[in-house]
C-alpha cells in the first residue's frame, strides 16, 4: 500500500519544506534537510517499511544520472572564463580535491572513523550527484555522503564569504572558487544572490572538483590502500 | 498536431523533449563506455564530458538543451531525499560517528576555503601582472 504513496508523499512533504523556508529562511529548514527529517521522523513514528517506501521512489533515484549529464551545460556557460584562467582554476581545484581525500583518509581515522566513514565523507565537498558515484567506487554510504553534502554547503554558504573576507581572501574570484570547491551547489547558489563574478567561478570550481574528484579519488585509494 | 491553438507552447514541450531526449542519449553512450571500461568510473561523468565536448565543438547547439538542463538543475534537489531518507538504516552509525561527523564537515570545509582562496588569489595576481 505504502508503495504507492512513496512518490507523492516525497513531493508534497518537498514543497511544503520550500514553501516554509521561502517564509523561514533559515539554514536548518533548508527544504532538503527538513523533508528528510519530516520523512524519517514519519517512517520512525508510524513504523513505515523503508524497503517500499526505498521501490516506490525509485524513480527519483534512477533521474540523479541524467541530472549529472545536465551539469555540461552550466560548465558549457562558462567557457569563456576557462579559457583565460584555466591552469590556475585547475591547480586550485586539484588542492582541493586532495585535500579532501587526505582529511578523510589520514586525519578521520586518527579520530577513531571506520574506513567505510572516510569513503563516505571523502567526496563530502563535491555536488550530490557526482559525490554519490564518488562515494560508490570508494564503498561508502551513499545515503551518509549525501547528508554529509548538504551540511557542508549549509556552512559554506551561510558562513563562507565572511570567513574568507576575514582571512584576506578579498579577491572576488577567489572567494567564488574556493567555496564552490568547497561547498559545491549550495554555496555557489547563495553566491549568485549578489555577485555574477563570485557565482560565475563557484559554478566553474564545483564542477572541475567533482570531475577531478571523480577521476582521481577511485585512483588514488587504489594506489594507497 | 494543426489543431492545437497555441504554437508557442508546442514549441516549448518539443524543446523540451528535444533536451531531454539529447542528454539520455549522452547518458547511454557514457554508460556503454563505462562499461568496457577497466576501472570504476561513472557512466554518467562520461555522459557530461562528451555532452561538454558536443557543445564546444557545435555538434550540439546550446539552445537545444539548456531549458530541459535549467529545469533538471532547479529541481534536482528532490532527486536526493529518497537517498537521504535511507539513512534510517544507519542511525546506530550516525550515533556512533558523530564526533567525526562533525568534525570533518567544519575543519575540511575551512581548510579547503583558506588554502584554495589564497592560493587562486596569489596565482591570480600574479598571472595579472
Amino acid at each position: 500500500m505504502f508503495f504507492y504513496f512513496a512518490l507523492p508523499l516525497t513531493l508534497v512533504i518537498f514543497f511544503l519544506s520550500k514553501a516554509l523556508f521561502k517564509r523561514k529562511p533559515w539554514s536548518l529548514f533548508h527544504p532538503f534537510l527538513l523533508s528528510m527529517t519530516t520523512l524519517i521522523l514519519l517512517h520512525l513514528v508510524f513504523n513505515l517499511d523503508f524497503q517500499q517506501y526505498k521501490s516506490g521512489t525509485k524513480i527519483l533515484t534512477l533521474l540523479l544520472e541524467p541530472a549529472v549529464v545536465a551539469l555540461a551545460i552550466p560548465l558549457f556557460l562558462q567557457i569563456h572564463l576557462i579559457k583565460q584562467k584555466l591552469n590556475i582554476i585547475l591547480i586550485s581545484c586539484l588542492l582541493s580535491v586532495c585535500i579532501a581525500f587526505s582529511v578523510a583518509f589520514y586525519i578521520l581515522p586518527m579520530l577513531g572513523a571506520q574506513p567505510i566513514i572516510s569513503a563516505s565523507l571523502a567526496s563530502q565537498s563535491i555536488t550530490t550527484a557526482i559525490a554519490v558515484e564518488v562515494s560508490r567506487s570508494l564503498g561508502g554510504i551513499l545515503s551518509l555522503t549525501a547528508v554529509m553534502v548538504v551540511f557542508v554547503g549549509l556552512l559554506g554558504s551561510t558562513v563562507g564569504r565572511p570567513f574568507l573576507h576575514r582571512i584576506g581572501v578579498k579577491d572576488k574570484q577567489a572567494v567564488g572558487l574556493a567555496i564552490g570547491c568547497a561547498s559545491h551547489v549550495l554555496g555557489t547558489a547563495k553566491l549568485l544572490e549578489d555577485c555574477q563574478e563570485e557565482g560565475a567561478f563557484s559554478s566553474l570550481a564545483l564542477i572541475v572538483c567533482a570531475i577531478f574528484s571523480a577521476l582521481l579519488m577511485p585512483v588514488f585509494y587504489m594506489l594507497l590502500f | 498536431m494543426s489543431k492545437l491553438s497555441s504554437p508557442a507552447l508546442l514549441t516549448q514541450a518539443f524543446n523540451f523533449v528535444r533536451g531531454f531526449i539529447i542528454i539520455f542519449v549522452f547518458l547511454a553512450v557514457g554508460k556503454v563506455i563505462s562499461a568496457q571500461l577497466p576501472i570504476v568510473f561513472p557512466g554518467s561523468i562520461i555522459g557530461l564530458l562528451l555532452l561538454f565536448l558536443g557543445l564546444t565543438t557545435r555538434l550540439i547547439k546550446i539552445d537545444w538543451v539548456i531549458d530541459s538542463a535549467n529545469f533538471t538543475l532547479k529541481y534536482m534537489v528532490i532527486l536526493f531525499i529518497p537517498l537521504a531518507v535511507g539513512l534510517i538504516n544507519y542511525l546506530d552509525l550516525l550515533v556512533d560517528n558523530w564526533i567525526v561527523i562533525l568534525f570533518s564537515t567544519f575543519f575540511s570545509s575551512f581548510l579547503i576555503m583558506f588554502t584554495v582562496g589564497h592560493l587562486f588569489q596569489y596565482l591570480n595576481k600574479k598571472g595579472s601582472k
